[in-house]
């Protein structure tokens, strides 16, 4: 017990403190405000039939986002392993 | 259990239209952007239809009603992520509200200071996306065998925003007293982050907002009770029996496991020759990482176990078709588990006996949410004790309190005596020099 509570104190000595948080720093977290109002746009006031015409609505203005969205886990759930095995979701079994 | 076979109910919960076989067309305008993007919190995706939302009111399993989804009303209100949009379908895997993870569950929606510090509606409000930083779409968090980017150290601009990470945003020594200049406890917590993952402190407890699955015996499932299917509610209020399910097993205000862990978990695959641990149990998802390893730490899992199908004959875990109309096999129609494994192994193309037999397994969860206030991390008498802490099962490690060799000890005292000696000469001996200088 007394040792290492001596410990404790020797190794003080060694510790340095680095960074913290601030707390000017938490404005930082919050997300932006929207420069666009999606309701005004011309393209969205439509009678969408299918949620396919929609996502090619959004996409005729974030003409990235299927691109970049279209390769993630979110999309393919598959990953390639580092050994070279197939992982995702829509390859690994789970006991759920 | 596997997505193969069982599309339309399992790719409910993919950000996309119609996965409803192996052949789905990854096309762009299959993305389901509002599944992310809603802010009305009435886009919905129906639990059976491979993805797409209720177009027309809807009944699932003939009870819950999912209204029509106004899509031209939605498309108008996009915005920024929210929990409410990412929990749609994480606060739900594993079958329902809480059943997978035990620390992402529907409380998270509008969490109190108590549940969960950062997501506190009241408070720092964070949505996932504060910690899951996005880029370009790629959300941030372990992905199979490469762990979640950033350093663990704060997060500067050149880490392009990756602030995943406990120390992205905290630092690598967050501890400090609020009033005195050092603090000794202070000073120690911090020494304790190179081999502890700050979660192993500051989840004490998992499975504090909802139930959540701890065991899930797959083998009894199939009964019912003159000719009508049981579901037999248990006093967490969640089923300890249902037909289509088995027996299963719910726990609140759990104590974790501790392993060591590198940010990367092992997978076994269907058709891969079992991996078993020291009580027999096959480790389906387990934590990689060693005492030795720098990047490792020790971090808190809750444990999930099961009893489900295997091939005894060839020693794989096998893929049994669940959902499905009559006629193919499935499970939850036929009941059968021959014909369903049968049905799921030839659609998955993988060799299969033809026997069936069940086993006990365990699938590892990694808890990083619903961390409490500082004054319920873990005291040091709860780790540093003879028998019976919470680290008494974790190996390749000295941990002072619950290991004691002696003479490890008394050289321990010794060095420190000597070196506070030394340190109190040396000091004094600066501070003549100074004294002398001036
Ligand atoms: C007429 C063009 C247009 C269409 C159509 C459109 N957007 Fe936008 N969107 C914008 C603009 C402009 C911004 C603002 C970009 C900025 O501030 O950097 C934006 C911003 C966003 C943002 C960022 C968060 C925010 O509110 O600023 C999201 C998310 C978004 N859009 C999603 C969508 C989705 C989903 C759709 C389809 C339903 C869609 N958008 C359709 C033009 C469009
Ligand atoms: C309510 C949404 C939802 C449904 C429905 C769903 N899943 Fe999942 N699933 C998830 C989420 C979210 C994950 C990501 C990991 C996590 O948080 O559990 C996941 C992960 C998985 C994984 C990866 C391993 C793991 O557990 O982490 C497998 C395998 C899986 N699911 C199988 C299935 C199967 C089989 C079905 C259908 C019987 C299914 N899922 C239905 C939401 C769902
Ligand atoms: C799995 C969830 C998910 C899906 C699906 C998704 N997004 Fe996003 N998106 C995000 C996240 C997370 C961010 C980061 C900002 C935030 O907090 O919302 C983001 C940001 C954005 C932004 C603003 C920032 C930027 O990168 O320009 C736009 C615009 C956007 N998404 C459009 C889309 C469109 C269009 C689709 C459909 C093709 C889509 N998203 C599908 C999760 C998603
Ligand atoms: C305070 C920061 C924080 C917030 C807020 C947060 N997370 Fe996380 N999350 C983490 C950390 C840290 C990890 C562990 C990093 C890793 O290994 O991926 C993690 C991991 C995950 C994982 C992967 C776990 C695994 O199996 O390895 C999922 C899924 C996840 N978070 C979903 C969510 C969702 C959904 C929300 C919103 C309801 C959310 N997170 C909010 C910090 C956060
Ligand atoms: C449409 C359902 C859905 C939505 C909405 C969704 N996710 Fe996921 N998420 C999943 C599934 C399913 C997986 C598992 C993918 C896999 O393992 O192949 C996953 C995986 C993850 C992972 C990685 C876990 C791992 O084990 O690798 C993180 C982190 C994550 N999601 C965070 C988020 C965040 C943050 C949001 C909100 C912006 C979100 N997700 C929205 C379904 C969803
Ligand atoms: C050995 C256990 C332990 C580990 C490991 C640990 N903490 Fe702590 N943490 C505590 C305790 C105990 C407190 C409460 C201290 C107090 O009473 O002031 C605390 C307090 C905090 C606080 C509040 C600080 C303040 O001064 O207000 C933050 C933030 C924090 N920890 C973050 C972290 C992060 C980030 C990590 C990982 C780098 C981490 N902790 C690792 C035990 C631990
Ligand atoms: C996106 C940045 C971010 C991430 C990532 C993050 N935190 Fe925090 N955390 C904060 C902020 C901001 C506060 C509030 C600080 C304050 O009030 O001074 C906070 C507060 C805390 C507190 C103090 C709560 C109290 O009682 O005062 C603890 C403990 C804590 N975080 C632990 C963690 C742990 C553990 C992780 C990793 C799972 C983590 N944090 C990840 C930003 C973050
Ligand atoms: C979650 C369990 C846990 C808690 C809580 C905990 N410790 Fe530890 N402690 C460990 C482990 C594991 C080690 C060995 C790893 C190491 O050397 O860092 C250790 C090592 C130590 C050591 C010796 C080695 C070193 O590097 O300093 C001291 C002294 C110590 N702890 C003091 C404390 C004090 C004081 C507290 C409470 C303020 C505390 N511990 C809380 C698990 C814990």
């Amino acid at each position: 017990m007394g040792g290492w509570i001596l410990l404790a104190l020797l190794l003080m000595v060694s510790s340095v403190w680095s960074g913290q948080i601030s707390s000017g720093e938490r404005s930082y977290f919050k997300p932006p405000a929207s420069t666009a109002d999606h309701s005004k746009f011309e393209s969205l006031k439509k009678d969408f039939k299918t949620p396919e015409e929609v996502t090619k609505a959004c996409l005729s203005c974030h003409n990235k986002a299927g691109e970049q969205f279209g390769g993630t886990l979110h999309y393919t759930w598959t990953w390639k392993g580092k050994d070279g095995r197939l992982l995702g979701k829509s390859w690994v079994i789970n006991n759920f | 259990m596997a997505v193969t076979s069982n599309w339309c109910r399992c790719t409910s919960c993919h950000a996309g239209y119609g996965w409803k076989d192996r052949h789905f067309d990854f096309a762009p305008e299959k993305i389901d952007c509002l599944v992310c993007h809603d802010t009305t919190g009435t886009y919905k995706k129906f639990p059976t239809d491979c993805g797409y939302p209720p177009l027309k009111d809807k009944l699932f399993a003939g009870k819950k009603l999912f209204k029509a989804v106004n899509l031209s009303y939605v498309a108008q209100h996009v915005g920024r992520t929210s929990r409410e949009s990412c929990g749609k379908c994480h606060f739900y895997s594993g079958g329902g509200d809480g059943v997978k993870r035990g620390d992402l569950d529907s409380t998270l929606r509008a969490p109190s200071r108590e549940l969960d510090v950062h997501m506190d509606a009241e408070g720092l409000n964070f949505t996932c996306a504060t910690c899951h930083t996005t880029v370009a779409h790629e959300i941030d968090g372990r992905h199979y065998d490469t762990p979640a980017p950033g350093a663990r150290r704060f997060a500067l601009p050149k880490d392009d925003g990756h602030r995943v990470r406990c120390e992205s945003c905290h630092g690598r020594r967050p501890h400090r007293a609020e009033k005195k200049l050092i603090s000794l406890k202070h000073l120690k917590l911090n020494d304790h982050t190179d081999r502890l993952a700050c979660q192993t402190c500051h989840i004490p407890f998992y499975g504090r907002g909802l139930p959540t699955n701890i065991y899930w015996d797959w083998s009894t499932a199939g009964r019912f009770k003159n000719g009508k299917p049981i579901v037999e509610k248990g006093p967490l209020g969640r089923p300890i029996y249902h037909t289509k399910k088995g027996t299963l097993k719910w726990g609140k205000n759990l104590v974790p496991e501790y392993h060591w862990y590198n940010g990367t978990m092992r997978y076994l695959l269907a058709g891969e020759p079992l991996r078993l641990n020291a009580k027999g149990q096959v480790l389906l998802i387990a934590p990689a990482g060693e005492p030795d390893d720098p990047q490792s730490r020790i971090f808190p899992f809750k444990p999930h176990y099961g009893r489900q199908p295997f091939d005894p004959v060839k020693r794989t875990m096998v893929i049994p078709k669940l959902f499905g109309n009559k006629g193919s096999g499935a499970f939850w129609t036929e009941y059968d588990w021959q014909k369903a494994v049968t049905a799921g192994m030839t659609e998955a193309g993988l060799p299969f006996s033809g026997k069936v037999a069940f086993i006990e397994t365990v699938h590892y969860i990694p808890l990083s949410h619903m961390i409490p206030p500082k004054e319920k991390a873990l005291k040091c008498a709860e780790c540093h004790v003879r028998q019976g802490g919470r680290m008494e099962k974790i190996t390749g490690i000295y941990i002072p309190g619950r290991d004691s060799f002696l003479w490890v000890d008394r050289i321990g005292i010794f060095i420190c005596v000597l070196t506070l000696f030394l340190v109190t000469v040396h000091g004094l001996f600066r501070m003549v020099m100074s004294l002398k200088r001036r």
